[in-house]
């Protein structure tokens, strides 16, 4: 029995969007099937029975809700997991992240708000990448505007609702390669954060920017990147453009982890909060948090909840069996996963000296800036920062291994963005 | 460049500064740059502990074909003299499948290379050949060829001795290990100046005590050596994989005791010499060099010093072992039965292998042995945790229990003070002072 205080539930399989830069798989047939067998599995309390089996959930605070678009399957799972809370006596959360792309998820959101509140907080996120230029292009089968509107619908409930206390609602908005190249324009930027910030002026919910990764970036695409940086950090912040409700410029997701790297530094310095240092990392794998599917099996996290059952058998491909890695059909996975999950965990070492020697790498190949080859205490900083994005179910994808991430957050920082962020940090830090 | 294209350069620019940039001598190193040919994955063993017997069809193409090999052999040795790139030393690795007129023409092409570049050939290879007449005579032939030009060939005997062996049957049912096998081998022990690398193993531990009484006299009477001298011949291995039990691990323990008094005696239980001569010079026959040899590479094997290369279709893996579908990481392109290109596949993992280390993988890097243990096995790792650097925990109580067993044996036999006292004024102090300190916990250590 796995003793987890984090559980993320796999509740469906279906999404009505097809965003470009999803790594879901999205054969219609396939989705379909699987999706039946979810809702079938959630109705009948299968799902739970199967939860009971195989996890601890005495310890359980907190339930992340993932999918395909986890609203889409509200209408069973709702009843569903208000007939078994019982099996978590210590839930305190339960999170779920939501295109909110269309006004019937509004009402599932509603509903969900309503059965869960004031007896849990409820996280919720809500996906807008940006006005119509930057959105209508990676949320295909979307409209910026359509979003927004559901966005001031959701808000004029809570609004009026008496319980808005435990419920913490944010938009994130994601970009990919082509959205940043067009953000390098200085108007496109402006535009950019002008809409979210008349958005926010509205609804009074916050905002927060982050990059699609590993995302395939390129040098080109890092010098792009730069100039964004360049406009948020100096340009703007010289001629004092400012937003009424937007954090600059630290809502970029760069600027914000830099930031926070450099303070665990120095708290690293006065030789406090070792534990924190060591454990920043964006994922969260080994932390105690496990996922597990309709099915009973556990896997490593939300991110190979699209690797299907085949894999049990089917290991005619080596991508299957690293795939394999991160599911466990039957005990023995389970003492593998657990065992590899904290190893990926409790390192920060090895991803580190990999992150490090992968910079170099590409310094001395002329793809990042020549500056890391002088400037050793940089090198490590960003081979540290890159560390602490890797996302393990991507890094199987791309290299093969779960610790390993490719070149591309390392171009798209090492080109002049990172030296940027550094330089400006290091100043308001006096490092 | 688009993404891709990126990564191509990037992985050929590497594979210039780490391997073709020593090769065409733009560049030194303290350890060579040796290339590895990873031949047949064909045998006429099927031993127990061996990974491609395990995992045989995952780590080659299928119906490998021995004319192929030796001719992409010669595809690949014309492509290093095209280049000028001299290699320094070949390994040549593999199973045994080849005819006596077959390792005639795989040697006389590498001999042409060798001749050209004066390079060295180092052959692991199990002891089978011996009962066949006409393999020998190939075999003898061609280390009076490369002698004759004043080079190196030698080979490094895989077998593990006549109780040992237990765990190395024939593939052919109807052979089987006699002493008139072991004569054979003996007979030309002396012609071919044959190193021994034995295996310990979980399906042979039991019989090593009583086999390495018959691995010393063996080498003692083929050689016409004495005892010390038979001892410096051999280089025991353990094997990294997973299958060491509670039971395996206790036989292990008191096989350490029996080694460490056996090997004791032959230096005339003289703790001086034993700790001087046989476990510094002599790296203690390999099992004992972790208690006090440095190694400048960060994983202990060899897989950073060589370029490895399964010949059958010509692709770069990270090792022999580390070389499954996936792992791959580069192939090299031919055209017109000459190499064009080099395609990059998966140049991260062997990135990642070539420049890591071993104390700072998963779990090694807060190890409170990771100064004295031999190190992960990359390629155990990827077997059997579908991961290469997260070691898997019973290679590790492995390690635990034959250092603890080193450290104990020391202490009982009385050598302990004199490695304590030698340890203490190596010249690379901080290396010794943590080896030693981590020798001290096991020695408290009471599990």
């Amino acid at each position: 029995m796995i003793d987890v205080d984090v559980l993320i539930l796999y509740v469906s399989d279906v999404c009505n969007l097809r965003c470009t830069y999803c790594l879901w798989p999205k054969e219609e047939k396939v989705m379909i099937t699987k999706n039946k067998n979810i809702r079938q599995k959630i109705a009948t309390g299968e799902y739970f029975k199967k939860i009971k089996e195989n996890v601890d959930t005495s310890h359980i605070h907190t339930l992340d809700l993932w999918g395909g678009e986890p609203t889409l399957n509200f209408d069973v799972f709702i009843p569903a997991l208000k007939e078994h809370l019982s099996m978590f006596p210590n839930l305190k959360r339960i999170s779920f992240s939501t295109n909110i792309s269309k006004d019937f998820i509004v009402s599932n959101i509603i509903w969900f708000i309503k059965e869960f509140t004031p007896s849990f907080n409820l996280d919720i996120q809500l996906s807008l990448d940006g006005p119509s230029f930057i959105n209508d292009e990676t949320r295909i089968n979307s409209t910026s505007s359509e979003i927004a509107n559901n966005i001031f619908r959701l808000n004029d409930f809570l609004k009026s609702y008496e319980h808005t206390k435990c419920i913490y609602v944010d938009i994130k908005s994601t970009l990919n390669a082509g959205s940043i190249n067009k953000l390098s324009n200085e108007d496109n930027l402006y535009k950019y954060f002008d809409f979210f910030d008349k958005c926010i002026d509205r609804c009074n919910i916050s905002f927060g920017m982050s990059y699609v990764f590993p995302g395939e970036y390129t040098q080109e695409n890092g010098y792009q990147y730069a100039k964004i940086i360049n406009l948020l950090l100096y340009k703007w912040y010289k001629k004092n453009i400012k937003f009424k409700n937007i954090k600059m410029p630290y809502e970029d997701q760069h600027v914000l982890h830099v930031r926070k790297t450099i303070e665990a530094i120095i708290r690293l310095k006065r030789r406090q909060y070792v534990g924190e240092f060591i454990a920043t990392s964006v994922c969260s794998v080994g932390d105690k948090r496990i996922a597990i599917d309709v099915d009973g099996n556990l896997r490593i996290c939300h991110g190979v909840f699209f690797y299907y059952d085949e894999l049990k058998t089917d290991y005619s491909t080596y991508e299957n069996y690293l795939k394999h890695n991160m599911i466990a059909f039957n005990k023995l996975d389970k003492l593998r996963l657990m065992h590899n999950s904290a190893g990926i965990h409790n390192n920060v070492e090895f991803r580190g000296t990999y992150h490090q020697v992968l910079a170099t790498e590409l310094a001395l190949s002329g793809q990042i800036s020549k500056i890391y080859l002088k400037e050793p205490a940089l090198l490590k900083m960003l081979a540290f920062v890159v560390s602490r994005h890797h996302c393990i179910s991507d890094n199987i994808v791309n290299t093969g291994d779960m610790m390993l991430m490719d070149t591309s957050y390392l171009k798209l920082l090492g080109n002049g963005a990172f030296e940027l962020i550094t330089k400006y940090l290091g100043s308001k830090y006096d490092i | 460049m688009t993404f891709n294209e990126e990564n191509k350069k990037l992985y050929i620019d590497f594979l210039e500064r780490y391997f073709f940039n020593f090769w065409k001598g733009e560049q030194k190193s303290s350890y060579g740059r040796p290339l590895e040919l990873n031949l047949s994955p064909y045998c006429s063993l099927k031993c127990k502990y061996c990974y491609v017997n395990k995992f045989r069809e995952k780590l080659y193409p299928i119906n490998v074909k021995n004319d192929n090999l030796l001719k992409n052999t010669e595809i690949l040795l014309e492509w290093l003299i095209k280049n000028g790139y001299n290699v320094g030393e070949i390994e040549i690795f593999s199973g045994d499948s080849f005819t006596a007129a077959q390792i005639d023409k795989l040697y006389a092409l590498i001999f042409d290379y060798a001749k050209m570049f004066k390079v060295s050939v180092v052959v692991p290879i199990n002891p089978v050949f011996a009962a066949d007449e006409e393999k020998v005579n190939v075999y003898v032939k061609w280390r009076e060829n490369f002698s004759s030009e004043g080079l190196s060939l030698h080979f490094s005997l895989s077998m593990d001795g006549k109780y040992a062996d237990i765990a190395r049957p024939f593939a052919n049912p109807n052979f089987s290990y006699d002493d008139k096998f072991y004569e054979k081998v003996s007979s030309i022990a002396k012609t071919f100046d044959f190193g021994f690398h034995p295996m310990i193993a979980p399906e042979n531990i039991e019989v090593w005590k009583k086999n390495l009484e018959w691995y010393l006299d063996f080498i003692q009477k083929a050689f016409q050596v004495p005892r010390k001298t038979a001892l410096q011949k051999l280089y025991l291995l353990e094997v990294r994989n997973p299958n060491w039990t509670k039971l395996r691990l206790l036989q292990l323990a008191s096989f350490v005791f029996f080694l460490t008094k056996t090997t004791f005696s032959i230096y005339n239980n003289d703790p001086r010499a034993y700790v001087e001569e046989f476990i510094r010079e002599d790296k203690g026959a390999n099992f004992y060099s972790g208690i006090m040899s440095t190694v400048g590479r960060g994983f202990t094997c060899s897989i950073q010093e060589f370029l490895t290369v399964r010949v059958a279709d010509l692709t770069i893996t990270p090792c022999h072992r580390v070389a499954w579908p996936g792992y791959e990481s580069a192939q090299f392109k031919v055209q017109n039965n000459k190499v064009i290109a080099i395609e990059p596949k998966n140049p991260w993992v062997h990135i990642a292998i070539l420049t890591g280390r071993n104390d700072a993988a998963p779990f090694c890097s807060h190890c409170p042995i990771n100064s004295l243990c031999t190190g992960v096995c990359l390629g155990t790792n990827l077997e059997y945790n579908k991961q290469p650097f997260i070691p898997v925990p019973n290679v590790c109580q492995m390690e635990f229990a034959k250092h603890k067993a080193i450290a104990k044996s020391f202490k009982i036999l009385g050598i302990w003070d004199e490695y304590e006292r030698f340890m203490k004024k190596k010249k690379y102090y901080f290396d010794s002072f943590r080896k030693l300190n981590q020798m001290k916990y096991l020695l408290e250590e009471q599990q």
